[in-house]
């Protein structure tokens, strides 16, 4: 049995992605901060039935995104409109070389359907395997495969990335696109 | 002559996702990728900081005196490791 000072430091450790996670799938940092203290609560009570070895974090997202589907994306669209607040309080910091819009990700983002929402984070911002995001999502890894595709697409194009297009666009700043692609025309 | 037409615009319609472009998916990519980071670079709220010391102490005084929360001070509720008579 973990001791509760090494479990609440790998909690502590694990918090960054959880909220991040939590945010992109509620679209709101309130109500992704509840999502998140339910889950930390349910994690501390049920830590009986992590299994030692396997992935912690896995383990959390799976807390956090069960929470989510079965109490919280009711609530999704009758809450007023407040998406805008966290990513517009994000962008006022500086960020040296990435001048990313976050507001224009976050806002597309939100366009997407939860489950390609939930797939794409899980593959392509957490970084986890197919094999995994699946067991977390309770699906097929080929419906994961699927989903996150579909949300790669979408998402280019509501950030309208067109085939052909020059990625040096002003709108997401040179040094986060162009790196590494260069585009030369002739 | 309308025949060639209506299939191709079937077929358009339903797979409805034209090939990406590696570049565009790189592109998707990096912009995600980017402002998430940027979402864990956030500082944790002392909320749940709280939240983890709360149940912290919750859980030790629990194990100090299964059954009455408030007494710790009264030791002789405590559950004594060398007293396995029960057994």
């Amino acid at each position: 049995m973990p001791g509760s000072s090494d479990l609440k430091s790998r909690l502590i450790e694990a918090m960054p992605n959880l909220r991040a996670f939590a945010i992109s799938l509620c679209g709101n940092a309130d109500r992704a901060d509840d999502l998140v203290q339910e889950t930390l609560v349910k994690a501390w009570h049920k830590l009986d039935s992590f299994e030692e070895g396997t992935n912690l974090k896995a383990w959390l997202f799976t807390i956090l995104r069960n929470t989510y589907f079965s109490q919280y994306r009711k609530g999704r669209r009758e809450l007023p409109d407040t998406d805008g607040e966290y990513s517009a309080r994000l962008s006022v910091q500086p960020q040296q070389q990435s001048h990313v819009d976050l507001q224009d990700m976050s806002t597309a983002l939100n366009e997407l359907p939860d489950d390609q929402r939930e797939a794409l984070i899980l593959v392509a911002a957490e970084g986890f395997s197919y094999e995994q995001a699946a067991e977390i999502s309770k699906c097929a890894v080929g419906t994961i495969k699927s989903r996150v595709s579909r949300a790669r697409v979408r998402l280019a194009e509501l950030l309208q990335l067109e085939p052909g297009e020059d990625f040096a666009s002003d709108r997401y700043g040179s040094a986060v696109l162009v790196a590494g692609d260069p585009v030369t025309r002739g | 002559m309308g025949n060639e037409n209506d299939d191709a615009g079937k077929a358009g319609k339903d797979r409805r996702s034209p090939p990406l472009p590696p570049q565009a998916v790189n592109t998707v990519g990096r912009v995600l990728k980017a402002s998430y980071d940027q979402m864990l670079r956030e500082p944790i709220p002392d909320k749940f900081m709280q939240l983890l010391e709360d149940l912290e102490r919750s859980q030790q005084s629990n194990e100090r005196s299964t059954g009455s929360e408030q007494d710790t001070d009264r030791k002789r509720d405590e559950p004594d490791p060398a007293a396995k008579g029960e057994e």
